[in-house]
């Protein structure tokens, strides 16, 4: 025994709806079926939804608030072309190189300023588009 | 009254309508999304692990993999957990956003982690040393 409507099977014969009676999706997923339908964090680099550091040269001297936001051209890890260092966690003097990344990114810490006035400190930033 | 099909309950009167797996739901984060009177709802308001080894989270960490200028690890590379370690100075202290641990005795700690993490940071590397970066958990 099914239950249909107009010919069209809503809840088969084991008691299943069907997948078309709740079109909505989650993720890309129907909510009809088995599995779980977790929550999906973004695991790829420089996509939308994740974070990264990087330091900006935006921002009145290099002073950047909460919320801020910054194209992904104008963020920046602290690094030298010539020393070969590159460590993203400091503050950058004049040795920034270009974070490769693009979108929009959004500033989650509360203020990044660096006490060296011509220095920028690195920060949390989030891609949101 | 119930709505039955095959003699099994599929609706019932009452303050639950739709049988708990009776309709052929997913779970939602490990629960089922039809609910009895019983149950709480689901909140999902954080939408991810919170523990520190949980995949989805993120880590300050280093790598004990030695990358330089010409081999440095970049933004999507992957390291083992085992690899990760967060830095321990002689003095007692520890400062994750640093520019890098040295090396040595006392340089790291193990930070117990497993699985596979990813480097979201663009660059990382230092000749001798070693660049603390932003990792995330992913497998």
């Amino acid at each position: 025994m099914t239950y249909q409507v107009n010919g069209t099977t809503i809840i088969d014969s084991s008691r299943n709806f069907q997948s078309s009676a709740f079109a909505r999706t989650i993720n890309g997923q129907n909510i009809i079926g088995s599995g779980d339908l977790r929550w999906n964090r973004n695991l790829t680099w420089g996509a939308v939804g994740t974070y990264g550091v990087f330091v900006t040269t935006r921002g009145s001297n290099y002073d950047v608030s909460s919320n801020a936001t910054a194209s992904g051209s104008n963020l920046y890890y602290n690094g030298s072309s010539n020393y070969g260092y590159s460590y993203p966690m400091i503050r950058a003097s004049g040795w920034v190189q270009s974070g490769g990344v693009s979108g929009t990114w959004r500033h989650t810490s509360y203020r990044s300023k660096s006490i060296y006035g011509s220095d920028r400190a690195a920060a949390f930033w989030c891609r949101i588009s | 009254m119930s709505f039955q099909i095959n003699g099994t309950d599929v609706m019932v009167d009452g303050y639950e309508d739709l049988v708990n797996n009776n309709a052929g739901f997913k779970t939602f984060g490990g629960y089922t999304i039809v609910k009895n009177s019983s149950q709480s709802n689901i909140s999902d308001s954080y939408g991810y692990a919170l523990s520190q080894n949980a995949v989805g989270t993120y880590s300050v960490a280093l790598s004990n993999s030695y990358y330089t200028y010409y081999s440095p690890i970049v933004g999507g590379n992957t390291e083992s957990g085992s690899n990760l370690r967060t830095p321990r100075y002689s003095n007692g202290l520890a400062q994750p956003f640093n520019a890098f641990s040295t090396s040595g005795s006392n340089g790291f700690s193990n930070t117990g982690y497993s699985g596979t993490w990813r480097h979201m940071c663009t660059r990382s590397a230092y000749y001798g040393r070693y660049a603390q970066a932003l990792y995330i958990r992913i497998s």
